[in-house]
């Protein structure tokens, strides 16, 4: 239970760095909006971005070991030619791309790393600038020199605070690594720069250097080949030292944390680059010979006789005879062959002594037994780290090396931040394939959809100029919902889900496809493949989410949950400015291909899932879909968890009226200009991804019935905070409040939904939900909608505020105060379906 | 290894003749509308590329590193001169560096001539019809390479599909899709070499460009030569890996190389990747490892099955691991270790298993007794279709067999 206690504080402190990380990309961002990016910086930073992303996937292994990355090629130019927003942005961008798919921490690194180096490179070079150097070419040479200074710097820095290896050392070592490719790198920026000076159109500025940077690619590519096969080598040998440590269950791992200990101390003791490598590649191999020895005697608790001894020395012959059988490895034989060798000469085989021992094997011998005392074996259980150095100290000199004891000791000196391999919860999601998959499906379907449903107004506006019509099309795209909800729950509950969304997917493709040419005939017509579409959403909706528990663990739904919903936000922000922008320049027709194109990549990306077909569903016999349909009703009805959050929607939901409210408030009652309502808007909008991005980098421990009553709560105060008062700000404020609670509701409704739900009724489950949201919107959009023409914006609000909270609280008074003991514990099984 | 032509079927035989017939041709044709210089040049630089050291490919036989000059040919040169220069030029540095026999000297005439012709008349195209500039430039560069490769492609999978039976289509998608970005990186230098010969617009000027990538780009290639080295120490690793096995159990070597030939024969049959066939290879040789870890007189199949999984879980490629940990699954979801049915085991891992099977009960190695004959193990295997083994793989798996021990049988 400790463990998990001190993994969750570290996975927090993760959180945390990470999404600083995030928000120091951000404030770059908003710094360069406001700093008043011109267009071709923009796409210049977009071009960079890309180019350094696909140039992270190629990394150049450095002999014996570490990496280099090609990114100064694009990175220098981007700086001398568009100016360092450009610059910081395409490079922002284009390495948090390496969150998917590398160890986040090692994306951090290397992104603090550049931007770093980046920032004091652009302020000297700024410098420069107004100290007179002129020529390009000799401003991008002196760029790519003071960013390899400065990034050499700052690496060899926290090499010296991680892994205690001294300054000088780390210079020298970056140095003789990396020097040469970073010359080269520069010189490419340098005739990159020269080439566009001479033809200095916007093409030319932006395609030349992404062509140097393929062409340096082309030319590397052979070198980066031989580094994977390299390390594919590498992971070889440790398939080697696996084998002989799965011999013995008490040395799993042990011969993996031998190497990487002799690294480290190899390194403190100032060797040589080559000669670590060699050391790491011994302390893997050094117990390779076991292979040979029976497990009867390797395994043997009590004192070995003369003869088993004889055969476990052998080890060590026949070892050396395995590596010296794999060509490549042969100058790592002479340090495995003295493995076992001690300064006094007792060792085994040759007995050799004091300088006669190399140096490589007295530190293995050291690590050897440090590992070997500090991990229970049969024969006694593991000893402190202390009780393990006395142990060492007492036979320093006879039979270790004291120099290697003292190396030890500052590698296992705590170190300020030692980094733990695991990344926040949203990340390792995202990292996952079938996660990934349907969370750039749905995205991508969604993101298709919003640009859709702008193109839709703005096009009926446009061939009627009716706003009765206009709304009559809003409310036939959202009128399905309500029609065919409950059968679109059974029917996700009895057919494969993925299955179900790949199938709705392709239908609401030809759908949109059909639709230009239906809405110019007869508009009529139009609208009924509205209607059609939205019940597809319907579909699509409740199966994506009853598809969640097969791709997700238990206790990461919230996350799970939280992430979806505020990379919806982000798609509605994006899509709305997308949708516009899309349509003055290609015209309505291709927004409806776009999205019919983005309902079909979003079933190619489902289709692509690796999750077995029928995931999640039960298998009963099927009876009539109207009898399943009330099983699920009768469900909800039966568990207490769910009646509860089913009544609390009631009250809770009646808040949705305020989409209708808020327009007569701001411009009518308050007066306020249609830019004031745009900021109001967005406001809302910012509180909603506020939600989403809370819940979803901590919401794990906080997702209970009781947390949907407060932000219930929540959100009824802020709807009635939104009527009492004129004043901008306050608005502001109540808009942001409203928009948080109201997405913190969904989030946790869903997620309450999802966890407490046997898998074969969840469809039905969610289904049923979003038909009870979408009428109590209607009523509550009637109601207050009426109450606000007859009484005023302000009255409705309040009124609306007041009735929901009381609502939930009192629904809360009756039904919830039994419910924590059960709401949690009980995960009803069966259930029929 | 030399492959006499003779072996060749018959059909295989007159599709090659008349493909370098139409070669010949096509060349004949070409050369009217060729300048002379262009042709020699070109025939000389190709001949040249094949002092180019060879790559060894992974799924055996062996690249030219020359398909970055063929896409600098076809920015620089008109489509006729590529077709001959390329030909001839590529049919002699076979011949006279490589020592290849002639027939297949002949057949990469026809597998990198036309293709590279092809190249060069889209690139063309597009050059003529656009205005001058890096733009069109660079479209031409990549649409070459994507003309090339497809092509190429197409014609080398209708060469395996006539000689060895691939399938044609699957064959052709997946050598098309896999190294796609490597494929791309063909280009950007081409792009640049084609600027500059048009600036300098004679036909020496762009000779000599031509000249210098062919020495350039392979130059960076032979870095390559590591590859040979590093792949002989991988597989001297599963080799040693495999020598310890055999002081634990002696047969597991045997079993493991036929289950290997087995197993890949059949996943080819099945569709499966090259690399993917590659990885199954390495797990059928490595599938007993766990034994190193739990001694024989304990044996619980599953167990070994996970601890092998977690052993090779080591290796780069995660397939290998994958299929070891799966092989011991049961097609009726009852196997172990994770249970996991049907189609949710890998492939890889259900043709595992059903190789693994029919060799034990061929040669009678545990949990059998004593050996059976081919046609025993024959309904044995089919016996445990459907609830143990996967019914589509066990049918493959047996008709492989048949034929494997026919000429297993012919050969001696």
């Amino acid at each position: 239970m400790k463990s998990r206690v001190a993994q969750s504080s570290s996975g927090q402190l993760q959180t945390i760095l990470v999404s600083s990380f995030l928000a120091a990309v951000v404030s770059i961002v908003l710094l360069l909006v406001a700093h008043g990016l011109t267009t071709t910086q923009i796409i210049a930073a977009a071009v960079t971005g890309v180019v350094i992303a696909v140039l992270d996937l190629f990394p150049i292994y450095l002999d014996p070991t570490g990496e280099l990355r090609l990114t100064t090629v694009i990175a220098i130019p981007t700086l001398v030619l568009f100016d360092w927003p450009a610059a910081l942005l395409g490079t922002a961008i284009g390495t948090m791309v390496g969150f998917l798919y590398r160890p986040w921490y090692a994306t951090f690194v290397q992104g603090t790393e550049r931007l770093g180096s980046l920032i004091v490179t652009a302020a000297i070079t700024t410098a420069l600038e107004s100290s007179g150097v002129h020529s390009e070419i000799t401003a991008s040479v002196l760029t790519g020199a003071s960013y390899t200074l400065v990034r050499t710097l700052l690496v060899s820095f926290r090499m010296h605070v991680q892994e205690a290896i001294s300054w000088s050392r780390g210079l020298r070592f970056l140095a003789s690594a990396t020097l040469f490719h970073q010359a080269v790198f520069t010189a490419v920026a340098a005739v990159t720069v020269w080439t566009v000076n001479n033809d200095p159109s916007t093409t030319s500025r932006v395609l030349v250097p992404v062509l140097a940077a393929a062409v340096t690619l082309q030319l590397y590519l052979p070198r980066i080949l031989r580094g994977e096969e390299q390390r594919r080598v590498l992971a070889g040998v440790s398939v080697l030292a696996a084998a002989v440590d799965a011999k013995d269950p008490y040395t799993a791992d042990h011969s993996i944390e031998v190497a990487e200990l002799s690294r480290r101390v190899a390194r403190i003791m100032n060797l040589e680059e080559p000669e670590v490598h060699r050391i790491y590649l011994a302390g893997l191999l050094h117990d390779v010979g076991k292979t040979v020895v029976p497990a009867s005697i390797l395994l043997k608790s009590s004192k070995l006789t003369d003869e088993e001894w004889q055969v476990m020395r052998s080890h060590v012959e026949a070892g050396v005879r395995i590596v010296q059988s794999i060509e490549g490895l042969a100058d790592v034989a002479p340090i495995v062959a003295a493995s076992h060798e001690q300064l006094d000469g007792r060792g085994y085989p040759a007995g050799l002594k004091e300088d006669e021992v190399p140096l490589g094997s007295r530190i293995n011998l050291v690590i050897d037994a440090y590992n070997a005392l500090t991990t229970n074996r049969p024969y006694r259980a593991a000893l402190s780290a202390d009780a393990a150095f006395l142990e060492l100290e007492k036979n320093a000199g006879t039979q270790f090396d004291p120099r290697v004891i003292d190396a030890l000791r500052i590698a296992l000196r705590p170190r300020p931040y030692i980094p733990t391999r695991s990344a926040p919860t949203w990340l390792w999601l995202l990292q996952q394939p079938a996660f990934a998959l349907l969370w750039v499906g749905e995205l991508v379907s969604f993101l298709g959809d919003q640009i859709f449903f702008i193109a839709l107004s703005l096009w009926i506006y446009n061939l009627t100029a009716s706003a009765t019509l206009l709304a009559t099309t809003l409310i036939a795209a959202t009128v399905g919902q309500g029609l065919l909800g409950f059968f679109a729950g059974a029917i996700v509950d009895r057919a494969d889900r993925r299955g179900v969304i790949i199938a709705t997917d392709i239908g609401r493709a030809l759908i949109v496809a059909a639709l230009p040419f239906a809405i110019l005939h007869s508009i009529p017509a139009g609208l009924a493949l509205l209607v059609m579409l939205n019940i597809g959403t319907v579909f699509f909706r409740s199966a994506i989410f009853a598809l969640m528990p097969s791709v997700v663990r238990h206790e990461d739904l919230p996350t799970a949950t939280a992430l979806f919903h505020s990379t919806e936000r982000i798609a509605e922000v994006i899509g709305g400015v997308l949708g516009g922008a899309i349509v003055l320049t290609l015209g309505y027709h291709l927004v409806f291909y776009l999205d019919a194109l983005s309902f079909l990549m979003s079933a190619m990306f489902v289709g692509l899932m690796p999750v077995a077909w029928r995931a999640g569903l039960a298998s009963v016999a099927r009876e009539r879909i109207t009898v399943e349909i009330g099983k699920g009703l009768q469900f909800i009805w039966r568990t207490p968890l769910h009646r509860t959050l089913a009544l609390l929607i009631v009250p809770g939901y009646l808040t949705l009226a305020f989409d209708a409210l808020q327009t007569p408030m701001i411009i009518k009652t308050a007066g306020l200009s249609a830019v004031a309502f745009g900021v109001i808007n967005s406001v809302l909008g910012i509180g909603k991804l506020a939600a989403s991005i809370v819940l979803a980098g901590s919401g794990k421990q906080w997702v209970s019935p009781g947390f949907t009553v407060i932000t219930f709560l929540l959100t009824a105060l802020a709807a009635a905070l939104f009527g009492a008062n004129k004043a901008y700000v306050a608005l502001c404020l109540a808009a942001f409040l409203f928009g948080f609670g109201n997405i913190a509701t969904t989030i946790a409704n869903t997620t309450l939904s999802i966890a407490y739900t046997p898998p074969g009724l969840l469809g039905r489950l969610l289904a049923s939900r979003q038909v009870f949201i979408a009428g109590i919107k209607v009523i509550a959009l009637l109601l207050f909608g009426t109450i606000a023409d007859v009484a005023g914006p302000p009255l409705a609000l309040v009124s609306l505020g007041l009735v929901s909270g009381l609502g939930v609280a009192i629904v809360w008074f009756f039904t919830g105060r039994q419910l924590p003991k059960a709401a949690a514990a009980h995960v009803p099984s069966g259930g029929g379906g | 290894m030399q492959e006499p032509f003779r072996d060749f079927s018959s059909k295989a035989k007159i599709a090659l003749i008349l493909a370098v017939l139409a070669y010949l041709g096509a060349a004949a044709w070409a050369a009217f509308a060729s300048r002379p210089v262009a042709i020699i040049g070109l025939t000389i630089i190709f001949a040249a590329a094949g002092l180019v050291r060879r790559i060894p490919n992974p799924s055996g036989g062996a690249n030219v590193p020359n398909m970055g000059l063929m896409i600098v040919a076809a920015l620089l040169w008109s489509p006729s001169e590529v077709l001959i220069g390329v030909g001839v030029g590529s049919f002699v540095g076979l011949l006279v560096f490589w020592k290849t026999e002639l027939w297949r000297a002949s057949l990469n005439v026809v597998l990198w001539a036309p293709p590279a012709a092809a190249a060069a008349t889209v690139a063309h195209g597009i050059i003529a019809r656009t205005s001058q500039g890096l733009l069109p430039l660079t479209v031409a560069g990549v649409l070459a390479v994507a003309t090339y490769r497809v092509l190429n492609m197409g014609l080398f999978a209708a060469y395996r599909n006539l000689r060895f039976r691939h399938a044609f289509l699957s064959d052709w998608l997946h050598n098309i899709t896999t190294n796609w970005p490597s494929q791309l990186l063909s280009a950007p230098l081409a792009i640049v070499l084609a600027i500059i010969a048009h600036r300098l617009a004679t036909i020496e000027g762009a000779l000599v460009l031509t000249g210098a990538s062919s020495l350039g780009l392979p130059l960076a290639r032979q870095e390559l030569a590591y590859y040979y080295r590093s792949q002989q120490m991988l597989s001297q690793i599963v080799e040693a890996v495999v020598r310890a096995l055999e002081v634990v159990d002696p047969s597991t070597r045997a079993h493991g190389d036929r289950v290997s030939v087995l197993a890949v024969r059949t996943g080819r049959e099945l569709g499966m990747s090259e690399k993917s066939l590659q990885a199954l290879g390495l797990a059928a040789r490595l599938c007993h490892v766990g034994l190193l870890a739990e001694p024989n007189d304990k044996l619980d199949w599953g167990n070994l099955a996970a601890i092998g999984g977690r052993i090779l879980g080591k290796f780069p490629e995660p397939m290998i691991a994958e299929f070891v940990r799966a092989h011991r699954e049961r097609w009726d979801g009852k196997g172990s270790p994770q249970g996991r049915q049907g189609a949710a085991i890998p492939l890889g891992a259900r043709i595992l298993a059903a190789a693994e099977i029919y060799d034990s009960a061929l040669e009678g190695l545990p949990p059998f007794d004593e050996p059976r004959s081919r046609q025993l193990t024959g309904s044995y295997v089919i016996s445990l279709a459907g609830t143990v083994l996967d019914p589509k793989v066990v049918v493959t798996l047996l008709r492989v067999a048949t034929e494997h021990s026919r000429e297993l049988g012919a050969t001696g």
